[in-house]
C-alpha cells in the first residue's frame, strides 16, 4: 500500500512494524511498501513523526492504504530553553511557543508589536510609533515596582530594552525613548520565539530573569540554495478621529460657559460676537459670527476661518509602509549560511514623519573534524533613521495640538507664512504643521550590531563543550535643530544645534558544558556554565547657537557663531554568573529538572554582590502511563510543577555610591512639565554678568553597601492536554509569585536636602493569575479550520512598604496602596449632577458645588467631601486580557481573523476632562454640546464653565472609565499557488494576501460610561494607533 | 574572577574629596547658588509672586485659565487648599534643598581651624546667613517648619520634627544666624554678591518686625513685643547711618537692566549670561508673567488685579491716597469691553494718580516698561474673559533689553533680583516707630518714598513727551491734608507697602504679619468676584489660610513626627 497524509501527499520514511514482533519496513518516496504478512490476525503500526500513528488490522487486505493525520500538537518540536533545547514534550516549566506563521505577514519592524493578545500572559501595550516602540510589555503582569520590562535573549545573547536619548534630549536635557531590542530585528529573521513565563524555567537566568524571558532563536541556513522574497505595502490611517468642534461651535460652547459662569459672554469679543437674548438660564443664543481678522484687523494677514481649520486633517494623513526582505539561505553537511537583506520604510500618519530601517544578517556555522567541532557566528546589521517627533515652543505634542489647536486659526496667513496665535482669545500654542515643518530636518540615526561567535567542541559523545561571545552594540547620531521664526506672537529668537553622539557597548561571554547520560530508561542532561556581561555606555553632546542661515547644510557646528556648550557622561555595570542544571527523564513519564544560578552584579553594595537563585520543577506525562492507552479520547496529558527563584538588577548603574558632582548648568532643565527644576552650582558672585562662573558641587545620591538582589519566588501549576488525537489542546498554568527586597529609591523626607536619595531594598508585593489557551483543528474534505483562543489574568498587589513612603502611592492618610496593586486608580465617586438648587442645598459640603456641576459622594458620612471621601476605583491593567483567532483553508485559500481585547481596566478618558471646563483659547470635543443644562438634565457631564470651580479634573470615576474593548486586530486572506502552476515557473512557493489590522473595535457606548476618546487602547492624546491595509506577496525558488 | 565586578563611577566625586578648604569654598558658591536656581512653578524664592502677591488682594494668578497651573489657582482661591496640594510640597522640597546645601557647606566646616582655613569665620557666616534666608521663608510660609542645622549629620535628619521650639524660639534661631552674620561680616565685600554686614542688619530687622507681631496658636496677633520693635529701629538706623545706601533718585532704577547693585540694593541674586551654561543663570520665577505681544508670546500670569490697579488713585486735590473710597468704582472696567475698541470711555488724566501704577502695571494704551513706542493693548491679554485685560511689568524685561533672555516660550532675564531693598527697611523702620506709637519719626521716612515716587515720573512719558497718566502724589503733613495719628499712620504705613511693593510677592505676609489677612482677602474677593469668575468661591478661612499646612507627604515621611498646623 501507500502512505499519505491528508492533502494526499505521500509520505516517505514512515514506519510500518508488525505488532508484537521487530518485522518491518519503511515507506519509499513515493510511500509505497510492501511486507509480507504471516497471519490474518496481524495488525500493522504505521508511524512517522509529526502524524498520529495508526493500528491497522489485516485481516485479509492484500493493499492497505493508509492515511496519517498531522499532528498539529508537535511534541517531538524542539524548544529552545535556557543554554540549551528540550523537547516540548518534556518541557516542565510555564513556556509559551510562539506561532509565528500566524503572525509572520504582519508589517512591523518590531515582531512584538504583532503578539498583542496571542500569547497568554504575555501583555503588550501597543503603540502607532513607527519605529516599532512598544509601550510596557509585561510577562505576567507586574512583579516589581520599577522596570518591569522582561530578559530578551537573541541567540543565546541576553539583552534589555533600553532608554536611548534623542537628538531632543541632546537639546533640552533628558528625552529619552524606550528602545526594544526587538525593533532592530527583522521579523523574517526570526525562526521561533519562546517565552519563559514561571520562575522555575526562567531561573537558569536567574539575577535577570524576574520579569520573565523572551528567548529569540534566528533562521540557518540547511538544505540547498533557496531564495526567498518578501515585499508588502500597507496604506494606515490612525485609528479614529476625534469629533473637534468647529468655529462656529466653539464660539457656542464659549457663549454657554460664560452664561453658566455669570459672566458677559461680550469678553470672547475679540473672536466673537453674540447676537443673544436673555440672561441666565433664560439666555437664548440667536446667532454667533466670528470676527473677520485674528488679531483684530487686516494687518494680521490672518484672516478668521470658518466653518475652520480641521487641525486633525492638517495633521494627519495616511501613512504608507514599504516592507521588502530578501533570505538567500543553504547548507551541506558541514556548512550552512543564511543571508539575509530587509528594509522597511514607514512614511508614518503625521506629516513630515518618517522612519526606515535597514538590516543586513548573516548567520553562519561550519563543522569540522568529524563534525566534533563547531564554530559559527550570528550578526545583525541594522541602521534606523527617524524623524522624531517635535513639541511646539511650550513642550506641547502634535497629538495634543492637532485635537485642541484652535479651530478659528488658517494654517497660513493670506500671503503664504506661516498663520499663528495672535491676539487675545488665542492660547499660547504653535501651529502644529510649522512645528513639524521646522523638525523635518531633525533625525535620530542608530547604527546597532548585535552577534555571536561560538565555537563548539565534542570531546567525546553526548559532551559538547561551547562557548559564545556575544556583542550588543548600538551607535546614535542625532540631531536636532531649533529653527529661529516668528509665528503669530510666538517667537523662537535664537537657533541652535545640538548634536548627540551615544555608544552603548555590551559584551556578554558565555561558555557551557553540557553532557548526557541515558541509563537505561533514565535519561539524564547535565549543564554547567560561567557568563560575564559587561557594559559601557557613553554620551557627548554638542550645542551651538546663532546660524547665519537656516539651511539644513548649514547646520554644522562650525558654522555657528553664538553660544556654544557641549556635555558628556560615561557609565556602565559588570555581571558575572555561574550556573547548573540537570533534567531527568524517566521513560518519558516522569520529568524532573534542577537548575542553581549564582550571580554577581557590580550595581550592589561591596557586601551584598552575589545572589543564588535555585528552581526545581516535576513532570509527569499521565498520558504515557499504561493504563492509558485504553483512554482514546485524550491523546497528551500531562502534569507539571515548578517551584523557583528568580532575581532583578534593574537600578542605576552607580545605584550603591554616594556621589557629589558638578551641576554647572549645561543641563538644568530634567524635563518639560512636572520636572523641571533648576539645580545648577554655579554662581555670579562677582556679579560680572557674564562669563564663567565659581561652581561648586551638589549631592546626589546616598550610598548604600548593603544593596542587593530583589528575588521573586514562584509556584507555577500546569496542565497540557490534548483530546481526539489532539484535535483539541490546550494547557492551563496558574501562578503565585512573591517578589521580595523590591528595589526602590523612595520618595524622602525633604529636611535630608538633595542628595537624599537612597536605593533601597524596602518592598514586598504578591503577584497571581492564570492563563489558559485552547485550540480546536479540524478538516472536512477540503476545508481545514481551526479555532484558537486564550485568556490570561494577573494581579499584583503590593504588600509591605517602608512606612516612610507608604504614602508616597495613591491613597490617603486612612488608605494606603498595601493590597493593591500599583497601578491602583483611586479617586472620588460621583453621583450625579446636581440639577437644582435644593439638591445642592442638601448635599454635604463639597467647595465649588453648584447646578450643573459633579456631585461626589461624601463616602464617609462626615458631611463634607474632602481627601477622605475616595476610595479605590480599580486599576489601569485589565481583569483578563484574551485573543481569539479563527483560520479557514479552502484549498489554496486561506481566510484568519484575530481579535484580542481586556476586561476590566480602567481608562483616563483623556478628553472628557475637557468638557469639565472648556480650555481657554483652545478648542475641544464636540461631547461639550452633551453637557448638562436645564434642558438637558440627563446628561452625565457637567455644565460647561470656563473657571472649574469645582476642581471635575480631580481622580474621579467621572474621567476614570470603564476601558474594556475588543478589537479585530487582523483579518486576512491569503492565495498560495498550486503546485502544478509553480512548478511550471520553477518556484518553489508564491503567495499573495491582503490584510486588515485594527478594523473595528468595541467599546462601552452608553450613558455615564461611554468612552470619548475614538480609541479606548490609547484614548491619551499619544502616537495614536493605526488602522492599516497590507498587500503583500511571498515567494521563494 | 570576583575583581572583575570592580566598578569605579565615572565623573562624580565622594562626599570625602570635597573636605579641602578650597572645595569648602565652592560648596559655599553651590549655597549661593541657590539663590539664582529659580524657576515658575515652585522655584520662585526670587520673586515670590505666587506665594506673597496671588494670594494677596494685589494679583490674580493669569495664564491660560484656572487649570493653567491649576495648584496655584487653589492657593490663589483658598478654599480647595489641603495639605496633600502638589506644590506646596514641592515649594517645601525646594526651599530645604536650598537650605540643605548651607549647611552641607557648614558641616564640612566644623573640622576646620582658621589656622587652615583663613576664610573660616566669614564663610561660616555666609552660609548661616543663607540658611537663615531659607528658614525665613519657611517660617512665613509655614510657621512651623522644621530647623535644621549642621549639628547632626545627614542621615539623622528625618529624626528632627516641626515642634522642638514654639514660633517665637524659631524666629530666635532664625535671628541667632542672621547675629552670626552681623559679627562675622564686614560692612562690604569683596564680591558684590556676598553677604554683608548691613545684609545681615536689614534680614535681622526683618525676621524681629516679624517676630514682634506675636500670634497666638491660631495665628491671630495677640501682642507687639516693644522691646522687638526697639531692636528694629535699632538695626534699621544702623543701615541708615552705616550703610551707605540711600534710595535710587527714580524708582524705576530698581526695576531696570544696568542699575543692579546700585545704591538702594541691600542684598540681591546675582544672575547671568553667557555664562558658559546652557541658557544662563537667569531670572525665570517670572518666566511665564510676560504677555502676549508678538515679542514675548507667552504666558501671561501674573496679572496686577482691578483692586490693585484702583489702590494707586489719588484724590485730586490733597495727592494722598483714597484709602477709603479707592474701589467704589473701578478706574478700568471690564464692562467697558462690550466696545472692545473703543478705549475713550476710560479717563487716566481726570483721576489723578500715583506714579508708581505705570511702573507696576500693564494697561492697554500705556506704554510698557519705559519704551514709548511699546504700547499695550488689549491683544496682549491671553485669556481676558477669565482674567481681564492688565498686565505686570516689574520683574520683567523689555525685549530690548540687554538682560532679556528668550527660552523657549519662556522668557528670563540676567537682571538681579532684589531680596531686600533699602526702601523697604526705611518702611520696616516706619512702621517700628508707629506701633511703638512714635509715628511723627514715622513721617519723614514714609515721605521720603513718596517723594521719591513723585520724582518718579521721568520715564513715564509718551512719544510726545506727555505724561502718561496724570500723577499727583503728595507727603502726608500733619494737620494740613491730614490727622497723623498712630491710627492714620499706621494705614498710611501699610498703604505705602502696598504700593511700593506691589506685585512682588510682599503683600500677602505683610497682611499676616499685620493680623488683617482675613477681613482685607475676604473684602477684596466680595469686591472682585462681581467681575471675575474665578474667585466666586474664594475664601480665606480664617486662623487657618495665615499660612499653608504642613505637606502631607512630609509629614507622612515623619512617621506622624511632624505635627500640622492649627486649622488643617
Amino acid at each position: 500500500g501507500t502512505i499519505k497524509d491528508e492533502q494526499g501527499n505521500p509520505l516517505p520514511g514512515a514506519n510500518i512494524i508488525v505488532k508484537g514482533t521487530t518485522s518491518g519496513t519503511t515507506s519509499d518516496s513515493n510511500g509505497g511498501y510492501s511486507l509480507g504478512i504471516s497471519s490474518a490476525q496481524d495488525v500493522l503500526i504505521i508511524s512517522f513523526i509529526g502524524y498520529f500513528g495508526k493500528e491497522v488490522p489485516v485481516g485479509n487486505q492484500s493493499t492497505i492504504d493508509v492515511v496519517l493525520q498531522a499532528d498539529v500538537q508537535t511534541l517531538s518540536e524542539v524548544v529552545v530553553t535556557g543554554y540549551g533545547t528540550e523537547k516540548k514534550s518534556d518541557l516542565t516549566g510555564a513556556v509559551a511557543v510562539v506561532d509565528l506563521n500566524k503572525v509572520r505577514d504582519i508589517p512591523r519592524p518590531n515582531v512584538l508589536q504583532t503578539l498583542q493578545g496571542r500569547v497568554p500572559g504575555l501583555y503588550i501595550e501597543s503603540s502607532g510609533q513607527p519605529s516599532g516602540q512598544t509601550g510596557q510589555v509585561l510577562i505576567r503582569g507586574l512583579n516589581t515596582l520599577g522596570d518591569n520590562s522582561p530578559l530578551y535573549i537573541i541567540d543565546g545573547v541576553p539583552t534589555t530594552a533600553n532608554d536611548v536619548i534623542s537628538g531632543r534630549g541632546a537639546a533640552n536635557g533628558s528625552t529619552t525613548k524606550n528602545v526594544s531590542p526587538l525593533q532592530n530585528i527583522d521579523p523574517n529573521a526570526i525562526e521561533s520565539i519562546q517565552v519563559l513565563k514561571d520562575a522555575s524555567a526562567a531561573s537558569i537566568y536567574g539575577a535577570r530573569a524576574s520579569n520573565g524571558v523572551i528567548i529569540i532563536t534566528t533562521k540557518q541556513g540547511k538544505g540547498k540554495l533557496k531564495v526567498q522574497l518578501s515585499s508588502s505595502a500597507s496604506f494606515q490611517n490612525r485609528f479614529g478621529k476625534i469629533d473637534a468642534a468647529n468655529t462656529i461651535e466653539r464660539g457656542r460652547a464659549l457663549w454657554q460657559a460664560s452664561i453658566n459662569d455669570g459672566t458677559d459672554p461680550s469678553i470672547h469679543s475679540a473672536l466673537y460676537a453674540f447676537d443673544y437674548t436673555g440672561t441666565g438660564a433664560n439666555a437664548v443664543l440667536n446667532n454667533v459670527t466670528p470676527v473677520q481678522w485674528i488679531g483684530g484687523d487686516p494687518s494680521s494677514l490672518t484672516p478668521a476661518q470658518v466653518p475652520g481649520t480641521d487641525w486633525q486633517d492638517v495633521v494627519y494623513r495616511t501613512g504608507f509602509v514599504t516592507n521588502n526582505n530578501l533570505t538567500l539561505s543553504g547548507g551541506s553537511e558541514s556548512t550552512s549560511a543564511l543571508l539575509q537583506f530587509g528594509y522597511l520604510h514607514n512614511k508614518g500618519v503625521k506629516e513630515y514623519s518618517n522612519f526606515s530601517k535597514m538590516n543586513m544578517r548573516l548567520n553562519t556555522s561550519h563543522k569540522m573534524f568529524n563534525n566534533r567541532f563547531r564554530i559559527g557566528q550570528n550578526l545583525n546589521i541594522a541602521k534606523t533613521r527617524e524623524t522624531p517627533e517635535p513639541t511646539d515652543l511650550g513642550g506641547a505634542g502634535m497629538d495634543y495640538l492637532a485635537t485642541y489647536q484652535n479651530p478659528i486659526l488658517p494654517v497660513y496667513r493670506t500671503d503664504g507664512t506661516w498663520a499663528g496665535p495672535l491676539g487675545s482669545g488665542m492660547s499660547d500654542r504653535n501651529n502644529p504643521l510649522h512645528m513639524m515643518y521646522i523638525n523635518r530636518n531633525n533625525k535620530d540615526n542608530n547604527l546597532i550590531l548585535f552577534g555571536n561567535v561560538y565555537a563548539e567542541l565534542i570531546p567525546f559523545d553526548n559532551f559538547t563543550l561551547r562557548s559564545s561571545i556575544g556583542l550588543d552594540y548600538t551607535f546614535s547620531n542625532n540631531w536636532w535643530i531649533q529653527e529661529k521664526y516668528t509665528e503669530g506672537f510666538l517667537t523662537q529668537s535664537v537657533n541652535r544645534l545640538s548634536v548627540f553622539h551615544g555608544e552603548r557597548t555590551n559584551l556578554t561571554w558565555t561558555n557551557t558544558a553540557d553532557y548526557n547520560l541515558q541509563l537505561g530508561a533514565n535519561s539524564l542532561n547535565f549543564l554547567v556554565g560561567l557568563e560575564t556581561v559587561k557594559e559601557d555606555y557613553k554620551t557627548t553632546v554638542a550645542r551651538k547657537e546663532d546660524f547665519a542661515t537656516q539651511d539644513f547644510d548649514f547646520f554644522q557646528l562650525d558654522a555657528g557663531t553664538g553660544t556654544a556648550s557641549s556635555g558628556g557622561s560615561r557609565t556602565g555595570y559588570q555581571l558575572l554568573s555561574y550556573f547548573g542544571k540537570v533534567n531527568y527523564n524517566l521513560a518519558d513519564k516522569y520529568l524532573a529538572s534542577v537548575t542553581l544560578r549564582y550571580d554577581g552584579s557590580s550595581r550592589f553594595g561591596k557586601n551584598q554582590q552575589f545572589g543564588l537563585f535555585p528552581a526545581a520543577n516535576i513532570g509527569w506525562r499521565i498520558s504515557n502511563e499504561a493504563f492509558m492507552s485504553s483512554v482514546d479520547v485524550i491523546s497528551n496529558l500531562k502534569i507539571r510543577a515548578g517551584i523557583g527563584r528568580v532575581g532583578n538588577q534593574k537600578i542605576g548603574n552607580l545605584a550603591r555610591f554616594g556621589l557629589y558632582a558638578p551641576n554647572y548648568g549645561t543641563m538644568d532643565f530634567r524635563d518639560w512639565y512636572g520636572a523641571w527644576r533648576t539645580i545648577g552650582t554655579a554662581y555670579d558672585i562677582n556679579g560680572n554678568n557674564s562669563g564663567i562662573l565659581p561652581s561648586g558641587y551638589v549631592a546626589l545620591q546616598q550610598g548604600n553597601d548593603n544593596l542587593k538582589w530583589e528575588t521573586t519566588d514562584e509556584i507555577n501549576i500546569g496542565i497540557d492536554f490534548g483530546f481526539f488525537k489532539n484535535r483539541i489542546t490546550g494547557s492551563i498554568d496558574y501562578f503565585t509569585r512573591n517578589t521580595k527586597d523590591i528595589l526602590i529609591r523612595p520618595p524622602y523626607s525633604a529636611v535630608i536636602g538633595e542628595g537624599g536619595n537612597r536605593w533601597i531594598n524596602g518592598a514586598t508585593a504578591k503577584n497571581n493569575g492564570f492563563e489558559l489557551s485552547l485550540a480546536y483543528q479540524n478538516t472536512s474534505g477540503p476545508f481545514t479550520y481551526s479555532i484558537y483562543g486564550n485568556a490570561a489574568h494577573f494581579r499584583d498587589k503590593i504588600t509591605n512598604l517602608p512606612e516612610s513612603v507608604i504614602r508616597s502611592y495613591p491613597g490617603n492618610v486612612e488608605q494606603t496602596i498595601l493590597w493593591h496593586s500599583q497601578r491602583s486608580i483611586f479617586g472620588y465617586v460621583t453621583d450625579g449632577l446636581f440639577q437644582n438648587e435644593e439638591e445642592v442645598t442638601a448635599h454635604a459640603a463639597q467647595p465649588g458645588k453648584g447646578i450643573g456641576r459633579i456631585r461626589y459622594k461624601d463616602l464617609n458620612g462626615d458631611g463634607k467631601v474632602d481627601a477622605l471621601d475616595q476610595t479605590w476605583l480599580g486599576t489601569t491593567l485589565p481583569d483578563v486580557e484574551y485573543g481569539l483567532g479563527f483560520d479557514v483553508s479552502y484549498k489554496n485559500f486561506t481566510l484568519s481573523a484575530f481579535f484580542q481585547g481586556v476586561l476590566g481596566k480602567l481608562t483616563n478618558d483623556g478628553i472628557k476632562g475637557d468638557f469639565t471646563r472648556v480650555n481657554n483659547g483652545m478648542n475641544f470635543g464636540t461631547g461639550v454640546f452633551d453637557a448638562w443644562s436645564p434642558q438637558n438634565p440627563g446628561s452625565p457631564l457637567p455644565a460647561l464653565s470656563l473657571v472649574n470651580a469645582n476642581d471635575e479634573f480631580r481622580s474621579s470615576d467621572y474621567l476614570f472609565v470603564n476601558g474594556s474593548y475588543t478589537k479585530l486586530r487582523t483579518l486576512q486572506l491569503s492565495y498560495a499557488f498550486p503546485r502544478g502552476i509553480l512548478d511550471a515557473v520553477k518556484l518553489g512557493t508564491l503567495r499573495m494576501f491582503v490584510m486588515g489590522e485594527n478594523l473595528f473595535a468595541l467599546k462601552d457606548n452608553k450613558g455615564v460610561n461611554k468612552i470619548y476618546a475614538p480609541d479606548p487602547e490609547n484614548p491619551f492624546l499619544t502616537y495614536p494607533l493605526t488602522r492599516n491595509v497590507t498587500f503583500g506577496v511571498d515567494l521563494s525558488f | 574572577c570576583r575583581d572583575y565586578l570592580d566598578f569605579k563611577p565615572k565623573g562624580v566625586l565622594s562626599s570625602e574629596q570635597l573636605n579641602t578648604p578650597e572645595e569648602i569654598d565652592k560648596m559655599v558658591i553651590a549655597a549661593y547658588a541657590t539663590l539664582s536656581n529659580d524657576f515658575f512653578l515652585s522655584q520662585m524664592a526670587s520673586v515670590p509672586w505666587i506665594w506673597g502677591s496671588v494670594r494677596s488682594d494685589d494679583a490674580y494668578k493669569g495664564g491660560g485659565g484656572t487649570g493653567d497651573n491649576f495648584d496655584q489657582h487653589i492657593m490663589e482661591t483658598f478654599n480647595l487648599l489641603a495639605p496633600t496640594n502638589g506644590q506646596i510640597n514641592d515649594i517645601w522640597i525646594y526651599l530645604y534643598e536650598n537650605l540643605g546645601r548651607a549647611n552641607d557647606a557648614l558641616r564640612r566646616m566644623e573640622n576646620m581651624t582658621e589656622a587652615n582655613y583663613p576664610n573660616l569665620k566669614m564663610r561660616q557666616a555666609e552660609c548661616r546667613f543663607l540658611r537663615g534666608h531659607w528658614h525665613f521663608i519657611l517660617k512665613i510660609l509655614y510657621k512651623h517648619p522644621v530647623w535644621v542645622d549642621a549639628s547632626l549629620p545627614k542621615e539623622q535628619l528625618n529624626t528632627l520634627t516641626n515642634d522642638t521650639f514654639i514660633s517665637d524660639e524659631l524666629w530666635n534661631k532664625i535671628a541667632e544666624d542672621f547675629q552670626f552674620a552681623v559679627d562675622n561680616l564686614p560692612l562690604v565685600q569683596e564680591q558684590v554678591g556676598q553677604a554683608s554686614k548691613v545684609a545681615a542688619w536689614a534680614y535681622l530687622a526683618k525676621t524681629r518686625l516679624y517676630q514682634a507681631y506675636e500670634q497666638d496658636d491660631n495665628n491671630n496677633v495677640v501682642n507687639i513685643n516693644q522691646a522687638r520693635l526697639q531692636e528694629v529701629i535699632t538695626l534699621c538706623n544702623n543701615i541708615v547711618n552705616q550703610g551707605g545706601r540711600s534710595l535710587s533718585p527714580d524708582f524705576a532704577d530698581n526695576f531696570l537692566c544696568g542699575f543692579e547693585n546700585g545704591p538702594e540694593s541691600i542684598f540681591s541674586v546675582q544672575y547671568s549670561q553667557d555664562d558658559g551654561t546652557q541658557n544662563g543663570k537667569i531670572q525665570l520665577a517670572t518666566g511665564v508673567a510676560y504677555n502676549m505681544a508678538p515679542q514675548f508670546g507667552c504666558c501671561d500670569f501674573l496679572n496686577p488685579s482691578y483692586t490693585m490697579l484702583n489702590a494707586f488713585k489719588t484724590d485730586q486735590v490733597t495727592g494722598l491716597p483714597m484709602m477709603d473710597t479707592y474701589n467704589n468704582e473701578f478706574l478700568y472696567k471690564i464692562n467697558t469691553w462690550a466696545n472692545v475698541n473703543d478705549l475713550s470711555t476710560i479717563d487716566f488724566m481726570s483721576q489723578t494718580v500715583d506714579p508708581r501704577m505705570d511702573h507696576t502695571i500693564g494697561i492697554p494704551t500705556h506704554p510698557w516698561k519705559y519704551d514709548p513706542n511699546f504700547v499695550t493693548t488689549k491683544s496682549w491679554r491671553r485669556v481676558p474673559e477669565v482674567y481681564g485685560y492688565l498686565t505686570s511689568m516689574k520683574a520683567l524685561e523689555h525685549y530690548n533689553s540687554s538682560c532679556f533672555v528668550k527660552l523657549g516660550p519662556f522668557m528670563g532675564t540676567s537682571r538681579n533680583a532684589d531680596i531686600i531693598r533699602y526702601d523697604d527697611v526705611l518702611l520696616w523702620l516706619a512702621e517700628a516707630y508707629i506701633e511703638l506709637g512714635q509715628q511723627d519719626q514715622a513721617l519723614p521716612l514714609i515721605n521720603q518714598i513718596r517723594e521719591r515716587a513723585a520724582n518718579s515720573t521721568g520715564r513715564l512719558v509718551r512719544n510726545n513727551g506727555s505724561p502718561i497718566s496724570n500723577y499727583k502724589v503728595s507727603s502726608y503733613i500733619n494737620g494740613v491734608n491730614c490727622n497723623w495719628t498712630q491710627d492714620f499712620a499706621r494705614k498710611a504705613l501699610q498703604w505705602e507697602r502696598r504700593l511700593e511693593f506691589s506685585t512682588e510677592g510682599v503683600r500677602f505676609f505683610d497682611l499676616v504679619r499685620w493680623g488683617i489677612a482675613a477681613e482685607t482677602l475676604n473684602a477684596y474677593f466680595t469686591k472682585e468676584k462681581t467681575t471675575f469668575s474665578f474667585l466666586k468661591d474664594a475664601f480665606f478661612k480664617k486662623n487657618r489660610d495665615e499660612y499653608f499646612p504642613i505637606p502631607q507627604a512630609q509629614i507622612n515621611f515623619s512617621q506622624g513626627l511632624y505635627k500640622q498646623n492649627k486649622g488643617w
